[in-house]
């Protein structure tokens, strides 16, 4: 027994030391600089664009690109608070614009200037921040079955029919962006005193509000709901990817809210150059095109959809003009809503 | 080390991420009361409707291994091992199965008790027919020869006999059901959100963790509350090999045989949805071998940190009062406070996870393992190490050859499930790690993506991983008996 016990423990330190041993000489072999790059788990991921990136930008940087995980970006800014500086990040990437004042709150950034860059006119406003840089962006619908019959334009107010009761997946405001990004939408388009009777009537008619936007997702995909709350590339990735094309994204009566993704360079950054010439990757056209195709969202630089499939995306016509909302803003929106669904749930 | 400071030490251990916390958190400690309210409320609800009816449908189940116990034991050892699988998979693939099994799935409070009936009404069912096999097995006989019926039985003898047993399964479960923080978290759906999830959500939401301290310490102390609600007064009773065959029935036997037909089957059919994505799998290469070793290496690093624990225990002998107190009440550890505690306190870097994450393992199953039964057992040992003491004997004597030969084989099977559990883990692992680097963290970011149907498909070599660990663990164990026998 003794000895079968030894001989597994023999084969597993073998096993991790020579893992460690791959990987150190990877980090301090040959004496490059390591960039520490902070990042969800969809961007670093095999799928993600992380991986191709590192290695265009390795190819020429003579350093390392090391990723560090958080599950999504609010997870991701509480590890920077708690390990940022023990780690030493140098690029943080993946925040939303609700986002971006709690991470100004919380560390300092350097400043970055990529105004002058061609950016698409719809997300100009998000290109003037000092310190965070937009990477990619999508535009908020909600996606259904071409097979389910349901109308191509919608309205909110539709969202109520009875055909809808107990089938639109939405997520938790209060643990996902794309569920603050909806309740910031019907806030904005109707006003908040009417916007917060939608709510309450919508804690009645939606299926439920998901911790995050794949759980949202996962039911849509599953049939358990008609409507999910995604993005309007998503119908394409099931056209690339799956070679199913039942997917749309309805276009909505109501101007569309702007989902917009931002990265940073934390002032107790140790490779900011480096890290600086990550970013020019990101934002060149070779970068922009990863990020689109792996992300599955829409590039900031004009014309790197041209040509591509993504080309064939319609945006609507109508967007919601992106806004950075105050710390106290959000809180106080979101204690109306738990307020809401607790009184639902009662 | 004196005995008395190791149990102080070893309490000191358990609540550490606690006190990290504590020491490191600023803040005003302010809660909202409705918000509280409401989610003890919520926490209440489904911890005592799963419990109640995983302990109706395992009742209706034990019946079945009953039956089968002693006259058909190929078919009980089927039974047993299906009644198990529920709590060996990882939560991840019951989550997949039963969403994708029942539809409409109902998201909210009557979807966490669904999973959560689903999870555990197979042990709850073991549990029970140990318990009848123990307690019953000295009036059933008497009974089966005076004429009785087995309803009369069951009512004038066999549950007042029973209830002190249900009812501490009951608060067992309620106690689990009470801090489960990955099924509220992802079934919750905005409308059932509990004690733990609330926890989560201040972590998360928040900067300021002192509100995630106080409900953490809160939710502890209600635990403590539920855990003594029902502790006092067990009888005790010989276990016999009578044959409670006329207790028995095959409506448990149809009732285990239907629940996990339809679990196989809506799991079948969500890998079947995956196997036309399966050549996107050639992206990962060697890295989903790696990953496969990395989990099993992980669950073996949690085997051996559980295993030295609870030598480590051992060596206290006699526990002291205020520990067993402690252990019987602290059942069921904040997952959430737990990890953030391990964030704060330990290095940052990616290697620091193959301790990190085993470490959080022990801290958060060591007291369900006392309470599950290795702390009766090591108190059954008190009357030989009063004896050895009184001959003579040293401290590092009584443990080498008294408490630890008897305890070995128990401790490794406890620390085997905990390895089980390691094996197929994805969020405790997600806030600890700093990258993909099991199978679990890896199905989680394909759920995280579009990619839905590939990682139920990749839950399978989840499970085989799970699996592979289970036995290796039930091997030992097999293995230790029979040595012990022999």
């Amino acid at each position: 027994m003794k000895h079968f016990i030894l001989f597994l423990g023999f084969i597993f330190l073998f096993l991790f030391v020579s893992h460690v041993n791959k990987n150190q000489s990877l980090l301090t072999g040959d004496q490059k600089p390591v960039i520490k790059v902070f990042a969800y788990s969809s961007f670093t991921s095999k799928w993600g664009p992380g991986p191709q990136l590192k290695t265009l930008f390795e190819q020429k940087c003579n350093c390392i690109i090391e990723f560090v995980e958080g599950s999504d970006s609010g997870i991701l800014l509480q590890r920077l608070k708690v390990e940022g500086q023990k780690l030493g990040a140098d690029l943080v990437v993946g925040f939303d614009q609700f986002d971006l004042q709690k991470a100004t709150v919380e560390l300092s950034w350097r400043a970055l200037d990529f105004s002058k860059i061609d950016s698409d006119p719809q997300i100009k406003a998000a290109m003037k921040n000092e310190y965070f840089v937009p990477y990619d962006w999508g535009v908020l619908s909600f996606v259904a079955r071409k097979s389910s019959g349901l109308p191509a334009t919608l309205s909110l107010d539709d969202l109520m029919q009875s055909q809808f009761a107990s089938k639109i997946a939405l997520q938790d405001p209060r643990t996902s962006s794309v569920g603050l990004q909806f309740l910031m939408w019907v806030l904005k388009v109707k006003g908040e005193e009417e916007g917060f009777e939608y709510i309450k009537k919508m804690m009645k008619q939606v299926h439920s509000y998901s911790p995050s936007w794949s759980t949202a997702y996962g039911l849509f995909k599953s049939e358990q709901v008609d409507l999910v709350l995604s993005y309007v590339t998503s119908p394409l990735f099931h056209k690339i990817e799956e070679k199913n094309s039942d997917f749309v994204a309805l276009e909505m009566i109501e101007p569309q809210p702007l989902q917009v993704e931002f990265l940073g360079i934390p002032s107790f950054c140790s490779n900011c150059e480096k890290a600086e010439e990550f970013i020019n990757l990101m934002m060149s056209p070779e970068g922009q095109r990863i990020l689109m195709e792996k992300n599955y969202m829409l590039p900031v630089l004009k014309n790197v959809r041209t040509g591509t499939a993504f080309e064939t995306v319609k945006v609507p016509f109508r967007l919601l003009e992106i806004e950075f909302p105050s710390l106290t803003q959000v809180d106080s929106i979101l204690e109306k809503w738990s307020q809401i669904r607790r009184e639902a749930s009662l | 080390m004196q005995r008395s400071h190791l149990g102080f030490a070893i309490l000191l251990f358990l609540i550490s991420p606690v006190l990290f916390l504590l020491f490191s958190v600023t803040g005003q400690f302010q809660v909202q009361m409705n918000e509280l309210l409401w989610a003890v409320r919520n926490s209440f609800f489904q911890s005592l409707m799963s419990s109640f009816f995983c302990l109706l449908f395992g009742f209706i189940a034990a019946l079945g291994l009953i039956k089968t116990h002693q006259h058909r034991p190929a078919m009980h050892a089927v039974l047993v091992v299906l009644c198990l699988i529920p709590q060996f998979i990882p939560v991840v693939v019951v989550l997949i199965s039963v969403m994708n099994g029942l539809q409409p799935f109902p998201m909210g409070l009557p979807g966490i008790i669904i999973v959560h009936v689903m999870s555990y009404f197979g042990m709850t069912a073991i549990l029970i027919q140990n318990q009848a096999q123990e307690v019953l097995s000295q009036t059933s006989q008497a009974a089966q020869v005076i004429g009785s019926s087995r309803w009369i039985y069951f009512r004038k003898i066999g549950f007042p006999l029973l209830r002190k047993d249900l009812v501490l399964i009951f608060s067992y479960l309620t106690a689990v059901f009470f801090s489960s923080f990955s099924v509220p978290l992802i079934v919750g759906g905005g409308r059932g959100t509990t004690l733990e999830v609330l926890i989560y959500e201040k972590m998360r939401l928040s900067t300021d963790w002192s509100p995630a301290v106080i409900l953490s310490l809160l939710q502890t102390a209600l635990l403590f509350v539920l855990s003594f609600l029902a502790l006092k007064g067990r009888a005790q009773f010989t276990k016999k090999e009578v044959s409670l065959n006329w207790l028995g029935s095959y409506v448990g036997v149809f009732l285990i045989l239907i629940i996990m037909a339809a679990f196989f089957a809506s799991f079948a059919n969500a890998v079947v949805d995956g196997l036309s994505q399966i050549g996107n799998l050639s992206v990962y290469g060697s890295d989903l071998m790696e990953a496969f070793l990395a989990s099993l290496f992980l669950a073996f690093l949690s085997y051996s940190a559980v295993m030295g624990f609870l030598y480590a225990f051992c060596g206290l002998g006699q526990v002291p009062h205020y520990l067993d107190i402690f252990l019987n009440g602290y059942i069921a550890p904040s997952t959430a406070l737990t990890c953030f505690g391990l964030l704060v306190y330990f290095p940052a870097d990616f290697y620091w996870s193959y301790i990190k994450i085993p470490l959080a393992f022990l801290l958060l199953s060591l007291p369900s393992l006392y309470r599950l039964g290795w702390g009766e057992k090591l108190k059954s040992l008190d009357s030989q190490i009063q004896i050895a003491r009184s001959l003579g004997a040293s401290q590092f004597q009584i443990l080498s050859q008294i408490t630890w030969p008897q305890m070995k084989s128990h401790s490794r099977f406890m620390s085997g499930l905990v390895a089980t559990w390691v094996c197929g883990d994805f969020a405790v692992s997600r806030i600890l790690s700093t990258r993909d680097f099991t199978l679990g963290l890896i199905v989680e970011s394909l759920m995280t993506s579009y990619r839905l149907s590939l990682a139920s498909l990749l839950s399978l070599l989840l499970i085989l991983a799970s699996s592979l660990c289970f036995f290796i663990v039930l091997g030992l164990y097999y293995v230790d008996n029979r040595k012990f026998k022999n």
